[in-house]
């Protein structure tokens, strides 16, 4: 650690005199993007799924959509999320023909990803929400999906917040291998400031800081959720 | 209004109902008795389709509900359900439990009314509201429910802080507020402190006397003998002996009526 004012030194110049506080504003910027967005679009979808999995399967609708629902939980958990951006973005993008910018398909990756993870969370939520909820919508004469969306989803959604935040840390986290396909972000952007001045030390450090404080920011800001949705919940 | 035919039900090789036929008209009150295990409440919920019948048919103002494209919703709306346990939206404040479903039947009216309306095809002019409209209607004639039952202070409270009985009268003005045909009660004091079940049996007392057609299962023997205009016995998934309650409670015929009667009485 001898060295480490020189260290401090250089990047301070890489960051500060030679502007790589723009690298690292636009990969902070990328990071929580992709990660805000791949939550929505997996909630949207891991929502959905978790619906038709706990369906009553009299019908053959219902039956053939669960069966597609398995598969792609199946092949969404069953491979690295590195693989399926890599697949998506140097395989299923060109056959398709399509141009789509990294963070693009990082992002639809990161969604599609989590949407098989949450689906999970989603369904034990349901599946915890008393049987009567159910019941006393249906026999009001509410539609299956009518109560799960005003009565059931509302109540599941209180139960599996904690759950629901740890998937968002970890999609955060995560963000870090979309460099792997060239988008920027928290992770590219210090390194390149690393590479450029060939000094890893402070840069990979502050890196860790600022991962280390959006993580408690928002385990922060789940807590403050979770107190107001358990309103509902005080008894006598 | 209501009339079943060979109703049939098992739980995979369980056979819970052998065979029930009954009509149930306008005004009555039928309360249907039974040991436990013996399918009344079975009986009761396929009476809304809430368990679908194995065989045999349910026909709701000669609407048969066991057909599979018969839209059961709809039927619902008219047939209300009271549960053991109460069953109150446990996200929804009491106001709400109240307006939640006359709110989504109003809507969806005016939304196919304003359809039928844009291709020109015949619709009710009263069903195209505004949905503040809708809203008010069924806050106020919720505000007026529970008012009935003496709740209007807990409107906006949530059920978690409700005692049993409260839950169970707000479940019951739930139904209400759908102005439903028919109302099924499916042991509605048996989750009740003694205490409690009073001040329930009375709310359905009012109602029997408005003229309310309603099915109850019940293990309240009083309440049976002083509301019901008729009594079903029901046992090993038939109905054993039906009759006036004077008829059932003082003169049983059945050997099994009797020994039950014994027993509870």
């Amino acid at each position: 650690m001898g060295n480490f004012d020189r260290r401090l030194e250089v990047f301070w110049e890489e960051f500060w005199v030679y502007e790589g506080y723009n690298k690292v504003l636009e990969g902070l910027k990328n990071t929580l993007f992709i990660a805000v967005m791949g939550l929505v679009i997996g909630i949207v979808i891991g929502t959905l799924i978790a619906a038709v999995r706990v369906m009553p399967k009299y019908r053959l609708v219902p039956r053939v959509l669960d069966g597609v629902c398995s598969v792609y939980v199946a092949f969404f958990r069953g491979t690295p999320m590195v693989v399926q951006l890599l697949v998506f973005y140097y395989v299923l993008l060109p056959l398709m023909g399509v141009n789509m910018t990294p963070v693009t398909v990082s992002t639809l990756v990161f969604g599609l990803n989590s949407g098989a993870y949450i689906s999970e969370i989603m369904r034990g939520g349901i599946l915890s929400v008393d049987p009567g909820q159910m019941e006393g919508g249906r026999a009001m004469g509410l539609s299956f999906s009518a109560t799960m969306m005003k009565i059931v989803i509302p109540q599941a959604v209180k139960n599996i917040l904690p759950t629901l935040g740890n998937e968002f840390i970890t999609l955060i986290k995560e963000t870090s291998i979309v460099s792997f396909v060239g988008a920027t972000d928290l992770y590219k952007a210090f390194n390149v400031m690393g590479t450029n001045t060939y000094e890893f030390m402070v840069p990979y450090l502050s890196m860790a800081l600022i991962y280390i404080v959006m993580v408690l920011i928002i385990s922060l800001l789940i807590k403050l959720m979770e107190r107001r949705l358990r309103k509902s919940d005080k008894s006598l | 209004m209501i009339r079943v035919c060979d109703l049939h039900k098992s739980f995979g090789d369980l056979k819970v109902l052998n065979g029930i036929d009954l009509t149930i008209e306008k005004g009555e009150i039928v309360v249907i008795l039974g040991p436990s295990g013996s399918g009344k409440s079975t009986l009761l919920r396929c009476l809304n389709c809430m368990e679908d019948p194995t065989a045999g048919h349910i026909y709701f103002h000669d609407v048969d509900l066991t057909d599979m494209k018969v839209d059961i919703n709809v039927h619902r709306q008219k047939m209300c359900m009271v549960f053991q346990h109460f069953n109150l939206f446990n996200n929804k404040t009491v106001l709400q439990n109240l307006t939640l479903a006359p709110i989504y039947v109003a809507k969806k009216a005016a939304r196919k009314a304003r359809v039928a309306k844009f291709f020109k095809r015949p619709y009710a002019e009263e069903d195209i509201r505004s949905l503040k409209d809708i809203k008010a209607r069924a806050e106020e004639k919720g505000m007026e429910l529970l008012g009935k039952v003496g709740l209007q202070d807990k409107a906006d409270e949530y059920p978690s802080k409700l005692s049993g009985g409260q839950k169970q009268r707000v479940a019951i003005v739930r139904a209400l507020a759908m102005e439903p045909d028919v109302m099924l009660f499916d042991e509605p004091t048996s989750a009740l402190d003694p205490e409690m079940v009073g001040e329930v049996l009375e709310v359905m007392k009012e109602l029997a006397r408005d003229g309310m057609t309603m099915v109850v299962v019940t293990h309240e023997m009083g309440f049976a003998h002083e509301v019901a205009s008729r009594v079903l016995f029901i046992d090993e998934g038939i109905i054993m002996e039906e009759g006036t309650p004077d008829e059932v409670f003082n003169h049983p015929k059945h050997p099994r009526t009797q020994s039950f009667l014994s027993k509870v009485l």
